[in-house]
């Protein structure tokens, strides 16, 4: 009887610190911000930049009538918030590469984890759990959505490469949350004080 | 290190046996209260209600046990969003930060008195095994770690009779600096029911 008891306190025990407490409860405390810049390049010394009109969606192959674009019913107030965000910090926004300093280009991609589990504690066919029953897998999936933002030098005397990266990364919600994107902009932009050039 | 704490051991238990073959043993399982230190407290800075202790011991003499103590803490922390920079790339957004303690302690227990109600002081030595996770967006960094331990505690036995009683007592696990980990603590308070088993 006594060691009856004992399992039971620690089965009870082992149940208690089974599962995490808290943890995100919604769609944008998974949000991430991400940049990254080129220490030795002189943002000081340059005043322009152009960007293109559309924004690119990655999906990894080009189709027969080329790459895919962000729908301009969302693209129009992410580059409205690009553009807000850039002429805050003193640059001059330009129509062609030949008149800007920098060309600032953004994309989109989304990506698609499936998530599977088998109960292999389970493995045959056992007394596991509330009773016996066959083990079945089971599967989930979850959408992230990445917009990257890279700012590349036009002066032809330099190797392209990139001077500025920002990415911004969150978990598809299902409908289009402007606030989360333009949040997501002007973090960016926050945590990049190099770029102000006023 | 883990090797030669084990060969230690074996041998210290090998000289007692032939003490501890006609010995009263004592079983208990606690409900602990865990409170971050240190390097923990930077981490995971909670105060732990996900936490329990099981310990059997040894009767060697009157006033002397000595025996194994096994135990878990889950200390948790989830921070406001906030920016991380290291070099010239910076991260923002929320961290929800995890810390599972597992201390596997050698301890020997000093009883006072002879009534119903003993105080005891202790001292385990032993080694702490430290999940730790730090969760950000749809990613985490995960790290394994293993502490050299040694646990100071005081508290008291009270004989309910029947072979049961109360155990209660505080206990401060002082885990060492490792490679790859700084040392951190645990100061938990300790409640539960103690098993005699003849």
């Amino acid at each position: 009887m006594k060691h009856l008891r004992l399992l039971a306190f620690a089965a009870l025990a082992v149940l208690l610190t089974q599962c995490y407490p808290g943890g995100p409860e919604y769609y944008e405390d998974l949000d991430l911000t991400y940049t990254n810049y080129d220490k030795n390049f002189e943002f000081q010394k340059k005043g322009t930049y152009t960007r293109p009109d559309k924004i690119v969606n990655i999906t990894g192959s080009i189709g027969d009538e080329g790459p895919e674009f962000v729908s301009d019913i969302y693209a129009t107030s992410i580059l409205a918030k690009i553009d807000a965000n850039m002429a805050a910090l003193g640059w001059e926004k330009k129509a062609t590469p030949e008149e800007a300093d920098l060309v600032l280009l953004p994309a989109v991609w989304t990506n698609t984890t499936i998530v599977y589990w088998y109960d292999y504690w389970c493995g045959w066919y056992y007394y596991c759990g509330w009773g016996y029953y066959y083990p079945y897998p089971s599967a989930s999936s979850y959408t992230t959505g990445t917009m990257v933002m890279t700012m590349i030098p036009t002066d032809d005397s330099v190797v392209p490469s990139s001077v500025w990266t920002a990415a911004i990364n969150g978990l598809m919600s299902g409908s289009y949350n402007v606030t989360r994107v333009n949040t997501a902009i002007d973090q960016a932009f926050k945590q990049s004080p190099y770029l102000n050039i006023k | 290190m883990k090797k030669s704490f084990f060969y230690t051991i074996a041998l210290a238990l090998g000289l007692l046996v032939p003490g501890l073959i006609q010995a009263q043993s004592h079983t208990s399982i606690q409900y602990s209260v865990g409170v971050p230190m240190g390097e923990l407290a930077d981490h995971a800075g909670n105060i732990s209600g996900r936490g329990f202790v099981f310990e059997y011991h040894k009767t060697v003499n009157d006033n002397f046990s000595m025996g194994i103590n096994l135990g878990y803490n889950l200390f948790t922390e989830e921070k406001s969003y906030d920016s991380y920079t290291s070099g010239t790339a910076t991260l923002s957004g929320k961290q929800y930060c995890y810390d599972n303690m597992f201390p596997m302690l050698f301890n020997g227990q000093y009883h006072f008195g002879t009534g119903p109600f003993r105080p005891y002081g202790g001292l385990g030595i032993g080694t702490l095994y430290n999940l730790r996770n730090t969760d950000m967006g749809m990613y985490t960094i995960e790290e394994n770690n293993w502490h050299f331990l040694m646990s100071p505690e005081l508290g008291f036995n009270y004989d309910l009779g029947q072979g049961v009683g109360i155990k209660f007592n505080a206990k401060y696990d002082n885990a060492f600096k490792s490679a790859d980990a700084d040392a951190m603590g645990n100061l938990s308070f300790n409640i539960g029911l103690n098993f005699v088993v003849l």
